[in-house]
């Protein structure tokens, strides 16, 4: 099936708000793995991230008469978790989205990425990439997550990301950047043959 | 990016797959067709659209036909119950326990007073008659002439009466809920009330309604019960000691009208013999009082006519015989014929 026949994420939306379910179905099977990871990967809770998860939904569709492509529809889909992320950690008090550059946070973050890194059983049973990646990747700052998160599971440019966590394009590439070195950097020893 | 990113990021996507709960898929697909099949915009489906005038079209529809069906009814169809209760007049116990109990006027009850009235009608004349010749037949001999006047006077309001009556009954169907009952009420004695025009009897007045019904209804129904001729009533009162009632004086030709009022033959037919007794009635009913038959002798005698005078004066005997004598003055007693 060529993808010019597919219709786009737009198109399906419009039709969602005019009262075609199935437009939603289609809407929903394509994005519903990337926020789910995004949301997973942030809160580190899955009954958590199942909560914000429906309510990021539910927020699509009671905001889906209100929809205007104006953007992409990613882009909306991802600010909606974003903001349903941010007033879960303002709710909880546990944390905020910070900068990498903060440094005031470097020893925190350092410090998980130390403790994922230096379990022994872990270590031993978990030689597996992707087991080791997820560890990185949640071990990073939360900015340099987050960016890493838009780009990699929602597909999102990087002046998208910018755009939807209001900060400048070259801050997110900056953070983008940091993220992936802190994650060549953990996973070194498996890389170490590509340097 | 460089190579390593590549690799990092291939080895992300495979690591990377986490979905949602199936539950939780579920319930956010079903929040999702909620929504959209709740929301108050959505076009209605086309069966209500093609089918709700329905209902209203089938109340129009009745209500045109109930509409019809009351203007094309008539009136005392409409509302026959009401008819009936309200023409049944408030009778005294004394009358109800004298008389058996009679139905309730009906549909066909109209119809049927037509005929009665007419029978009545025909049955006055005839009763008269009879009557008349009765009393030519045998005068009292104590009666003075006063009362063989005042017999008189009320032959001929009689003979009015029943005039009246002929002309109603000739009269084109204008009014034929009221011309009856005027007839009847007229030859009760009691003033008939106004002909009632309105196309519905039950929409009259209940207070006019009722005092029609009770002057109208409750005297001349009591007697069209007890006796076949009402009009008969108040000329047997009148004529007191010679013939108590007209029942008495003309036994068969009650027996006649009664069999006639049984057939209830039909309105025009009835008409036509009522206008033919009325001219009867006036040639034969014209009772001459003897200060008038007297006057016409003396007129003829004067006129000449000693003929004519003398036939008269011999039917004023014959009318009068053994009382004519008292009756006539004396230069015409002395004359014999």
């Amino acid at each position: 099936m060529p993808a010019s026949a597919a219709p786009s994420d737009e198109d399906l939306m419009l039709a969602y708000a005019a009262g075609d379910g199935a437009a939603f179905d289609t809407l929903y099977e394509r994005h519903k793995g990337g926020v789910y990871r995004y949301l997973l990967r942030q809160c580190r809770h899955a009954g958590v991230a199942d909560e914000l998860f429906q309510d990021v939904w539910m927020n699509l569709i009671r905001a889906r008469t209100g929809y205007a492509p104006i953007a992409k529809f990613t882009t909306w889909l991802y600010r909606l978790a974003h903001n349903r992320l941010i007033d879960h950690y303002r709710a909880s008090g546990v944390a905020t989205l910070v900068s990498a550059d903060d440094d005031a946070h470097a020893d925190a973050v350092a410090a998980i990425a130390a403790d994922c890194g230096d379990e022994p059983n872990a270590r031993a049973e978990n030689r597996e990439l992707g087991e080791r990646l997820k560890r990185a990747v949640t071990a990073l700052p939360a900015a340099q997550r987050e960016a890493f998160l838009l780009h990699q599971e929602g597909g999102l440019s990087l002046g998208e990301i910018a755009e939807l966590t209001g900060a400048g394009v070259e801050t997110v590439k900056s953070r983008l950047r940091y993220a992936m070195n802190k994650l060549r950097s953990d996973l070194s020893d498996l890389y170490e043959p590509l340097r | 990016m460089s190579e390593i990113d590549r690799e990092l990021e291939a080895a992300w996507r495979a690591a990377s797959k986490e979905q949602p709960p199936a539950a939780l898929d579920a319930s956010v697909r079903a929040a999702a067709h909620r929504a959209v099949d709740a929301r108050p915009g959505k076009p209605k489906s086309w069966w209500w659209v093609k089918t709700y005038w329905a209902p209203l079209a089938a109340a129009a529809m009745v209500t045109i036909i109930a509409v019809g069906i009351v203007q094309l009814t008539p009136p005392e169809q409409v509302t026959p119950g009401v008819v009936a209760e309200r023409a049944a007049p408030p009778q005294p116990a004394e009358q109800d326990s004298r008389k058996p109990s009679v139905p309730p006027p009906t549909a066909a009850e109209p119809a049927r007073r037509d005929a009665a009235s007419a029978t009545d009608e025909l049955a006055r004349k005839r009763d008269a008659e009879d009557a008349r010749k009765k009393l030519a037949q045998s005068p009292s001999p104590t009666q003075p002439a006063s009362n063989v006047a005042a017999v008189a006077e009320q032959e001929k309001k009689r003979a009015s009466t029943v005039q009246f009556a002929a002309k109603e009954e000739q009269r084109p169907a204008a009014a034929p809920e009221g011309a009856p009952a005027e007839v009847k009420t007229q030859s009760a004695g009691v003033p008939a009330p106004a002909a009632r025009s309105e196309p519905f009897p039950a929409a009259q007045a209940p207070a006019e309604r009722g005092q029609a019904a009770v002057a109208a209804a409750a005297p001349a129904a009591a007697l069209r019960r007890s006796e076949p001729f009402p009009a008969a009533q108040p000329q047997g009162i009148a004529a007191g000691a010679a013939a108590p009632t007209l029942r008495e004086a003309a036994p068969e030709a009650t027996a006649k009208l009664e069999a006639a009022g049984d057939k209830a033959p039909a309105k025009p037919e009835l008409a036509k013999m009522a206008t033919m007794d009325q001219a009867r009635a006036k040639d034969a009913a014209a009772p001459r009082p003897a200060d008038e038959w007297i006057k016409l002798i003396r007129r003829l005698r004067a006129e000449g006519k000693s003929e004519e005078a003398a036939k008269e004066l011999a039917a004023f005997r014959a009318a009068y015989k053994e009382r004519a004598d008292e009756l006539l003055p004396a230069d015409l007693r002395a004359a014999k014929p």
